[in-house]
């Protein structure tokens, strides 16, 4: 089985000046829910913080949870448009057919046009309407809802409106209430959209301010995939039911690589943004090990970081000079 | 600066050797028969070695060492070149704007200057993207561009509800519905848990949410609402429709968002001078540069160079044409016109331009226009090479080449080159007599008379331009239809009675690779209805698309005389004895060069969308593999065969095969006996392809008689003597009993007509009108007519 590398570890400022990864600014690992290694890089620090990007979905995935837990939102299989008026239109005979878990899912069957680097056209274009959701309830439908996993905006845009809807106010209001507070995370809020109707805080393609949106330390994320590993326990407190847990890390009809807005692989599963953000967590190994990298048009993914991290001496794939 | 393009020893393809001299700055015509080296000599050796050295020098080429096909070319400059063949266009989405760019300038023009609907201004800048429907900027989200959206009418389809599911969709019809959508239905319910017994009201809401609408991740019918969408999509894309192309509750409208602009709403609601870009698009070149014209507009320079666009359009013969026209839909004549006036616009001097017939599809009045903007490019400095058949641009050269003195083997010499009037003296060219009056083209003398019982009646025509047309086809005869570009020609035959015939012939429609285009899946629904249809018994589409769709195709494939051939190889006792079969004399199977996929050669691209072609080291530009070239027949090896010519093969293959002789007779006689056997699809004209399908239907035995032959612009790079072999084709089809619609704007085809049907009188919004129907006798003596006054018999004929 073998743990954490610790071999890699010791020569990580190498590989990381080898390969270049300038924008990398901090590797934090767990093992058995204590921290065994920390390194910053670029003057960061543990008070630094840097952007959630996309990691902000799979958080999104335990808002949701909570909301199961508490009964704000009644069931993972009720159809969106319970929520969300746009969608009980029958603007298309298959919007009545979409329900809270194809979002989870990414399998609305929404057509989507995806960018590069982040530069979703078809975002753009919703920006600059007067209503998001119910623009998005005219995007054309190109699959029946949970056969057809396509990675989009659309589906997180959709299910953080419907938490909103659900709690009465925004979606970051539970996630302060029942995930932040509880773990210790200093959150900085959502971005409040369209009129501050709703939280989306994954997108940049208008180019974030600088000090706008949900941006986390390195410890805090780690504390995410923490809670996650522990099965939805923090200090003996029940934060997120297990059984959601379990289910979030589950493949889902639409895709064997993805869960419930977490990625999934042989080794574990991950959330993951834009620019080299991860959390990722190896079950097996009890190991959480987060990689944090400054966002520009250019950026690139690191995760050959943690696969080496969870990769042993023996088999170790990168020498070192 | 020299005077002169002079090359030496030019020998590619039938080449014989030859040297030719093209003045500087003046108006050069290549002529001769069809496959007398003409396009050789103008495309493969003078194009092709102007590209390649401008390349060169500009360093964006590489040095390939190839088999030099010409001793030495002196005096060049840089070339650009406008071929039928390459011009083909077929990606759906493109149309009049965007290749010309009009569509982006336009964007362009509604982003800085549109005035907006002050209920969506939103007061942050528009950007060009938002007025295009190609950008997912600025699609409708609803249609994503394509103006259409499918709907189902549900109310329709699930109004009876004492019907049971296997019985949902009835059970008139035909097609296997009933198998069909029993094997969907059985499937269904068995995942369901329901019996196909079950009738539609004795489902609980949740069942028939799911027979609806689905969601339940069943394979082959995951509900009946999206799956009669797909089902009908599928359907009438079929070249003969399934039975979902009747299903009548779904329909294919505009879509309901964006009204059909495809656009979004920051589009529909800017507009400029008073108009949306939608609307603009929408209106033909010549109005659309009146209304940009008005004095009330900003002057800009963008609206300038638009308006310079727009009036070099229309002075090409495109003032019937909007923006949003797709290019798949323009015929050949039309794109190259297109790219002609994309030069002009450019105002470059002491370039090369060559032509490949620029008249194509252009009415006599319009062709003399055409000449005078070929004119002025002379005149700005330029030198124009053009292969040309038509009587009236050979009077307007500076200087004539005649190659010759027939096609292939029995060509590639140099006939003739100098004046015009001394070309009329030139001995041995085949084109001078019809010049000089020595020969004449043939004028019918009778007409078959109209028979008032067997006609086809089209009523209620509406499409594009037409305006409510009525007419009648007599049958049993050939039939003319002619007309100024844009005057309905197309919209009348190929657009209004092709889909109609399918739609009431079904199987008997023999339209090769026609697929159901948008335009003819509306026809289906449209108001327009045909009579008359009992007379036909079949109906071919001759038209000028590519005879095949991959590369490989080529005459011997599409005729079928390939299969013989490989048959004649697998059969031979040394494919015996190597076990080989049919299979080992393919490109598409064993016999296959791995390398190059039988291409023969590789495309290496250099940039500028050029390319450089290699022959392909491993086959060595064969396209067969090494074992498959070793079996010889009669000493000759697979390829060998391949590169025989069509009337060499004649006498080949007298005894060895009667069909393959017979179809080989037949594309002799249609004037391609110049053809190899493999000449592959990519470099065959689309006429030279119209007449292979001519072939291939006449070259069948028993081909019969009460068949409708419609045919688009057939002389379509026939020389006189060529076209004067095909007029005697269309009429031994006649002969026979059968019908022949041509659409033709050559005077001599028409004059041969027995009965003429004239659209306009103009282009676009002046025309889609029956100007005027009868004998070409009966044209002549109608003042309504055009075409008429050129149908007169002069001393040479008519073409004069």
């Amino acid at each position: 089985m073998g743990g954490v590398n610790f071999t890699f570890l010791s020569q990580l400022d190498d590989y990381i000046k080898m390969k270049q990864y300038r924008l990398v600014n901090a590797v934090v690992v767990y093992e058995n829910d204590e921290i065994v290694f920390k390194r910053y890089y670029n003057n960061f620090s543990d008070d630094s913080v840097n952007h959630l990007c996309s990691t902000w979905k799979s958080i999104l995935s335990l808002t949701l949870g909570i909301c199961l837990d508490k009964g704000i939102v009644k069931d993972i299989d009720e159809p969106i448009s319970r929520y969300l008026p746009q969608f009980a239109q029958g603007i298309d005979p298959r919007h009545r057919l979409i329900t809270i878990r194809h979002l989870l899912t990414m399998s609305s069957g929404i057509h989507f046009i995806g960018g590069v680097h982040y530069h979703c056209p078809m975002l753009e274009q919703m920006r600059r309407t007067k209503d998001w959701i119910a623009h998005i309830a005219d995007v054309q439908m190109t699959a029946t809802p949970g056969t057809r996993f396509v990675y989009k905006e659309w589906d997180v845009i959709l299910l953080s409106a419907l938490i909103g809807k659900a709690c009465g106010g925004l979606a970051y209001s539970v996630v302060w209430e029942h995930l932040y507070k509880p773990l210790g995370i200093a959150g900085v809020e959502w971005l409040a959209q369209n009129k501050g109707s709703l939280n989306y805080n994954a997108d940049l393609d208008n180019g974030l301010p600088e000090d706008g949106g949900d941006k986390m330390t390195a410890l805090n994320m780690a504390k995410i995939g923490r809670l996650m590993l522990n099965g939805g326990m923090w200090d003996g407190e029940r934060i997120v039911s297990e059984s959601y847990i379990k289910e979030s890390i589950m493949p889902s009809k639409a895709s064997a690589e993805y869960g419930l807005l977490w990625w999934l692989s042989d080794k574990g599963y991950h959330a993951r943004g834009f620019g080299g953000q991860e959390i990722n967590v190896y079950p097996d190994k009890n190991i959480v090990a987060v990689v944090q990298a400054t966002v520009t048009p250019s950026s690139k993914f690191y995760s050959d970081i943690c696969e080496n991290i969870i990769t042993t001496s023996e088999a170790f794939p990168h020498r070192v000079s | 600066m020299t005077s002169a393009i002079k090359i030496v020893g030019a020998r590619i393809h039938n080449l014989k050797n030859i040297d030719v001299e093209i003045p500087k700055g003046k108006l050069t015509v290549i002529t001769g028969v069809s496959g007398s080296g003409k396009s050789s000599l103008a495309f493969d050796t003078l194009y092709e070695e102007s590209k390649r050295r401008y390349l060169m020098f500009s360093n964006t080429q590489f040095m390939v060492d190839n088999v030099p096909t010409f001793d030495a070319i002196t005096g060049l400059s840089p070339a650009v070149a406008v071929e039928q063949r390459i011009t083909r266009q077929s990606n759906p989405r493109s149309n009049v704007g965007t290749r010309t760019k009009i569509g982006s300038m336009l964007a362009a023009l509604f982003a800085a200057y549109g005035k907006r609907d002050s209920e969506y201004d939103d007061s942050e800048p528009l950007s060009m993207e938002m007025f295009q429907k190609n950008s997912p900027k600025g699609m409708c989200v609803r249609c994503l561009g394509s103006g259409m959206v499918y709907t189902v009418d549900e109310d329709e389809l699930f109004r009876d509800k004492t019907r049971t599911l296997a019985n949902f969709f009835g059970n008139e019809g035909k097609e296997g519905k009933t198998a069909h959508w029993g094997h969907r239905i059985k499937h269904f319910c068995k995942h369901a848990g329901l019996s196909p017994q079950q009738t539609l009201e004795s489902l609980t809401e949740k069942e028939l949410n799911l027979f609806k609408y689905g969601g339940a991740g069943y394979k082959i019918m995951d509900g009946v609402v999206p799956w009669v969408i797909n089902w009908y999509q599928w359907s009438i894309k079929r070249k003969n429709p399934l039975w979902g192309a009747h299903l009548t509750c779904v329909r294919h409208i505009d879509c309901p968002k964006c009204k059909g602009s495809g656009l979004g709403e920051e589009a529909a609601h800017t507009t400029f001078g008073g108009k949306t870009i939608t609307q603009l698009e929408e209106m033909y070149i010549s109005d659309l540069f009146a209304f940009l014209s008005q004095p009330c507009h900003p002057s800009t320079k963008l609206l300038e160079e638009i308006l310079t666009k727009l009036e070099c359009m229309a002075d090409v013969g495109l003032h019937h044409l909007a923006l949003e026209r797709p290019l798949p839909t323009l015929s050949g004549g039309e794109v190259q016109r297109l790219f002609l006036a994309s030069y002009i616009i450019a105002e470059m001097d002491s370039i090369i331009f060559i032509f490949d017939e620029p008249t194509i599809g252009l009415h006599e009045v319009e062709k003399q226009k055409l000449i005078e903007i070929i004119q002025n490019l002379i005149r700005r400095g330029n030198t124009v090479v053009a292969v040309e058949h038509d009587v009236n641009f050979m009077q307007a050269a500076d200087y004539i080449v005649d190659l010759g003195p027939r096609a292939g083997e029995y060509g590639g010499e140099r006939i003739f080159q100098g004046s015009y009037a001394d070309f009329m003296r030139a001995e041995r060219s085949m084109t001078a007599p019809y010049l000089n009056g020595t020969l004449q083209m043939p004028v019918k003398m009778s007409c078959k008379p109209v028979d008032k019982t067997k006609r086809l009646r089209l009523e209620g025509c509406n499409l594009h331009n037409l305006r409510n047309v009525s007419v009648d086809i007599p049958l049993g005869l050939l039939v003319g239809v002619a007309g100024v570009s844009g005057s309905g020609k197309s919209s009348l035959i190929a657009d209004t009675l092709v889909p109609k015939l399918k739609e009431v012939l079904a199987n008997n429609v023999v339209d090769e690779f026609g697929y159901n285009s948008e335009a003819e899946e509306n026809i289906i629904f449209s108001e327009a209805a045909i009579t008359g249809h009992e007379h036909i018994k079949k109906c071919l589409i001759i038209d000028q698309k590519p005879i095949g769709r991959t590369r490989t195709s080529c005459p011997a494939t599409y005729t079928g005389i390939f299969d013989k051939v490989r048959k004649l190889f697998a059969d031979s006792p040394e494919a015996a004895a190597c076990g080989y079969d049919m299979g080992m004399f393919s490109f598409n199977a064993q016999g296959q060069c791995r390398k190059c996929r039988s291409d023969g050669v590789i495309h290496y691209h250099v940039g500028f969308g050029n390319f450089i072609h290699v022959d392909c080291e491993d086959c060595g530009g064969t396209g067969f593999n090494p074992d498959a070239m070793r079996i010889k027949v009669d000493g000759k090896n697979i390829k060998d065969i391949l590169e025989t010519s069509v009337s060499s093969a004649v006498k080949y293959f007298k005894d060895k095969s009667k069909s393959a002789h017979r179809m080989l007779q037949t594309l002799d006689r249609v004037g391609l006996g110049y053809m190899t056997l493999g000449q592959k699809t990519p470099t065959i004209s689309g006429g030279e392809a119209q007449r292979i399908k001519l072939a291939k239907e006449l070259g069948k035995s028993g081909s019969g008689r009460n068949n409708l032959y419609i045919l688009d612009e057939p002389t379509t790079g026939l020389s006189f003597s060529d076209a004067e072999k095909l007029i005697a084709l269309m009429q031994e089809l006649v002969d026979n009993g059968n019908t022949v619609i041509v659409t033709e704007h050559d005077p001599v085809v028409l004059a041969n007509c027995d009965y003429i049907i004239e659209m306009g009188p103009g282009g676009g919004s002046d025309g889609g009108y029956v100007l005027a129907t009868g004998t070409p006798e009966e044209l002549r003596r109608n003042k309504e007519s055009i075409i008429g006054q050129f149908l007169q018999p002069t001393p040479t004929g008519v073409r004069m």
